[in-house]
């Protein structure tokens, strides 16, 4: 007897044994080999990630942990342009709340933040007013609603928002996002004081960076090369390889005469990182040096990533649209049949300037003028000193067959910046000409 | 267009994967070279940016390769090796919107020799400013790897299924210590050609299976057959007691009960064993296996030269308490054997041999027997265990490493059973003074094989 209960004791360690296995070896511990030290080139922002994660992974029930990581999630999103770090931010942010208590602002920041980033304003505005009632002193909150409340065309609220999120915290963000209120507002100035306080205080390179690339771009949009020249190079000293500050050193050189070194600079950031805005500045360039078939390629990239969009059900997206329109104009390039409806749906959900500016544009290169004249005063309702805003109503104006108001938006777009664009400020040249 | 504040340009919602270019490397490490296996799979923007260039797919392909190796640096002990390209293919694999993506698959080599310990580390540096999934694994052929930076088997499949929700890879370096000899990659080549090439081509396939994205329930169970046979595969590799269990039921005159009690012990060790270690392989962010490894096979070696040691002591009293053990012309005295209830139902009726001294000291060297047989796990178990855990499919690794024990004990049971069967046939036939050293000279090889598998696992350490 004594010998079979030993064996049943044996018997009985090796089950413990293998029950404690099975519980314990749960994937939910990450996989040796994906988060060793050492091995691997991670920069700041994904070993901070890398470590919410190990704590997360002890502390399960830490729900500003969860939210924290979720917005950590975003920044890599952004930094990387790799959306898919948008899902496992929801994810994280959604674990946030089912552990968190009921008033989890951070939380609900970071589903606005991810919506606002999937283009969802209304959503992405709902989230942020949650998390501002929630805790009316997180700043990000009130960040989100403003980003939000922009895009859906609600300017007095925006400056409320950003108001109250300077008072909490000035900082970068803060101020970036009260000089965008004010460009658009047509303070230029202000704008640039705005945007100058923002690079003041930042506290990492790439918001260092940031601040450069939008204070050459205003330098830039004012027709100042030179001052736009040297934020550029001020940033680049910071961070060589940032991709604005080269797309930005790139126009600059383009609209100085140097259309090959130009070229060169976008090539170069389009090997590295293939976002449309870069490869549309391209195809732009080489156009103007003549090159028809390299701008085709370099156009071609836009309309592959427009292609793969819309094949993955993903809604109008206005940024896209707009070259799409560009193509139409310059290049008598056919817009695809509904694009214009489209366009006119997707404003109703992001009633903004900007939008409007882009609907007015496809309208135009539809053919339907007097619709696109509506929305191309409805883009400069706010006194927004753009070159290429103005020019595009000039141009609506005149198939119109307002001659006159034509000059007046040709001349102030010249006027505003002569260098606005590689292929439009030519023809607006020619154009204000003939109408002279 | 306006400028946009915030980032927002970035913020263009491109479904996943659209822009990266992902890379794998699987450094092997052989005994005379070091070769690199890369695969370099574009998605659709990346593949329509070098669409100019693919009007001569192989030449692109060469070229490609030729630069990757180029950017690459393979370092041998600090020396920096100089990497051939052995072999490129390209295919454009249909992606999504009717574009194409496209996979490029690099052969590199350099030679090296491996004749001491070994530090190679490998570094690539191509595309490294693009985003993607960048994945290394490193292995030994014919050497042991005594640590590593990387696992040994590709998560992705080399490309072919990226694991949801995994965090994005960015791994572009690896070091990886070897030596020369058997290690964890070679264990079932040491022996004679029994098992060997098949059995690793086996637990290949094994691997690979479990990492199929579409595991369907029929794979599953065809998964579950295979680790039955690798698992009655490894019970007959050399090196795991087999031939000492031989040599103790012989001696000992097992049983089949005893045999499916060596058996069942060997099993349940075993798959504690690879689940334990499973866990710590797992939990601690950077281990040497090698190591566990040679340990407890010292640890299996003593005990199982222990088992030896005792069994020389029973057989030495199983002759001597009479004095006139010589002249009895029967190889066994009944004095000792009152335990009539072991060794029945086995089948030998006619031969009644009865146990040796007590029943205690029997089942304590039959279960530690067992113990050293299972003791050492199957570093081919452990990485099919660690394969599953990584792809999320821990429960199904867990029954996997099971029914390899199974099959390990089914196949001990066997052998057992010819075994207990033909021992009274063998004993007929070796009679007077050969047959009364039968059971010394199965106790000295148990001790002798004991304690060469301890040196040999210490020469390991």
């Amino acid at each position: 007897m004594r010998v079979r209960w030993r064996l049943v004791m044996v018997a009985g360690l090796a089950v413990a044994l293998l029950t404690t296995g099975a519980v314990l070896i749960r994937p939910a511990v990450p996989p040796a080999g994906q988060a060793r030290p050492g091995t691997s080139t991670v920069d700041d922002l994904s070993a901070a990630i890398t470590a919410r994660e190990a704590r997360l992974a002890r502390l399960p029930g830490d729900w500003l942990g969860w939210a924290e990581l979720g917005m950590a999630y975003v920044q890599q999103a952004r930094v990387t342009s790799d959306p898919s770090y948008y899902s496992r931010a929801d994810a994280a942010l959604a674990r946030s709340l089912t552990v968190g208590p009921d008033a989890n602002a951070p939380a609900l920041a970071g589903l606005g933040a991810v919506a606002a980033a999937r283009h969802e304003f209304a959503t992405a505005l709902r989230h942020g007013q949650a998390a501002a009632a929630a805790d009316p002193y997180n700043a990000a909150a009130h960040g989100v609603a403003f980003d939000a409340l922009v895009e859906l065309g609600r300017y007095d609220e925006a400056e409320t928002a950003v108001q109250s999120m300077i008072d909490l915290r000035p900082d970068t963000g803060s101020y970036a996002r009260a000089s965008y209120l004010f460009e658009l507002r047509g303070r230029v100035s202000a704008a640039r004081e705005a945007m100058q306080l923002a690079l003041e205080s930042a506290s990492t390179p790439a918001d260092t960076a940031f601040a450069r690339v939008h204070l050459g771009q205003l330098a830039f949009d004012a027709g100042d090369l030179t001052t736009a020249s040297s934020h550029v190079d001020e940033g680049l000293r910071v961070t060589a390889a940032d991709p604005g500050l080269r797309l930005l050193r790139a126009r600059v050189a383009a609209a100085a005469g140097d259309l090959p070194g130009a070229a060169i600079e976008l090539r170069s950031v389009l090997s590295r990182l293939p976002l449309p805005d870069y490869a549309a500045t391209l195809g732009d360039v080489l156009a103007a040096q003549g090159d028809a078939a390299g701008a085709a390629t370099a156009y071609g990239l836009v309309a592959v990533q427009a292609d793969l969009l819309a094949a993955a059900g993903v809604a109008t997206n206005l940024e896209l649209v707009g070259y799409a329109a560009d193509r139409a104009v310059l290049d008598r390039t056919p817009l695809p049949a509904g694009t214009a409806d489209k366009v006119v749906a997707a404003y109703r959900a992001r009633p903004s300037v900007g939008s409007a500016d882009t609907v007015a544009w496809v309208l135009h290169a539809a053919g339907r003028h007097r619709e696109a004249l509506s929305y191309a005063d409805a883009a400069l309702r706010l006194g927004t000193r753009s070159a290429l805003v103005h020019f595009h109503r000039g141009v609506i104006r005149l198939a119109t067959g307002d001659r006159a108001g034509a000059r007046a938006d040709l001349a102030e777009a010249l006027r505003i910046n002569p260098h606005f664009s590689v292929r439009y400020a030519p023809i607006a040249r020619t154009t204000l000409g003939g109408v002279s | 267009m306006m400028p946009v504040v915030l980032g927002l340009v970035l913020l263009v919602a491109h479904p996943l994967n659209n822009l990266t270019i992902n890379q794998y490397s699987g450094v092997l490490i052989g005994t005379d070279a070091v070769t690199v296996d890369y695969v370099l799979d574009m998605a659709e923007v990346p593949t329509y940016q070098v669409r100019g260039d693919l009007s001569d797919p192989r030449a692109w392909a060469s070229a490609t390769c030729a630069s990757v190796a180029g950017a690459a640096r393979l370092r041998i002990d600090g020396t920096t090796a100089p990497l051939a390209v052995t072999t490129s293919t390209v295919s454009l694999p249909p992606g999504d919107a009717g574009l194409s993506t496209l996979r490029l698959e690099c052969g590199f080599r350099a030679p090296a020799t491996i004749d001491r310990e070994t530090t190679v580390s490998y570094r690539s540096a191509a595309f490294a400013d693009r985003i993607g999934w960048r994945e290394m694994t490193a292995a030994g052929a014919g050497v042991a790897v005594v640590s590593s930076s990387v696992p040994t088997s590709s998560v992705s499949g080399r490309l072919a299924a990226y694991p949801q929700d995994a965090a994005l890879l960015d791994v572009t370096e690896v070091t990886v210590q070897v030596r020369p000899g058997a290690g964890a990659s070679t264990v079932d080549r040491s022996g004679p050609a029994a098992a060997p090439a098949g059995l690793d081509r086996l637990t290949a396939s094994f691997t690979e299976f479990v990492g199929r994205p579409d595991l369907t329930l029929g794979l599953g169970l065809l998964a579950l057959a295979l680790a039955l046979v690798l698992g009655a595969l490894h019970a007959f590799a050399p090196g795991h007691g087999k031939s000492v269990m031989a040599a103790y039921l012989v001696a000992e005159r097992g049983s089949l009960r005893h045999a499916l009690a060596v058996a069942g012990t060997v099993t349940l060790t075993h798959t504690a064993g690879v689940l334990v270690l499973g866990i710590v392989l797992t939990t601690a962010i950077r281990f040497a296996p090698e190591q566990i490894y040679a340990w407890l096979g010292v640890a299996s070696g003593l005990l199982v030269a222990g088992v030896g040691a005792a069994m020389l002591r029973r057989a030495r009293r199983g002759v001597h308490p009479h004095g006139h053990g010589h002249d009895h012309g029967h190889d066994h005295s009944h004095v000792h054997g009152h335990d009539h209830d072991h060794g029945h139902g086995s089948g030998h009726h006619h031969h009644h041999h009865h146990d040796g001294p007590g029943r205690g000291g029997r089942l304590r060297s039959l279960l530690a027997m067992g113990f050293a047989g299972g003791l050492a796990p199957s570093p081919s178990a452990v990485v099919v265990l660690l394969g599953a855990i990584s792809l999320g499919r821990t429960w199904f690794g867990v029954l996997l490493v099971i029914g390899y024990g199974l099959g390990m004990a089914a196949a001990l049971a066997a052998l057992g059973a010819v075994l207990a069967r033909w021992r009274p046939v063998l004993e007929r036939r070796v009679r007077g003074r050969t047959g009364r050293l039968v059971p010394f000279a199965a106790a000295a090889l148990v001790m002798v094989v004991g304690l060469s598998l301890a040196v040999r696992s210490v020469l390991a350490v």
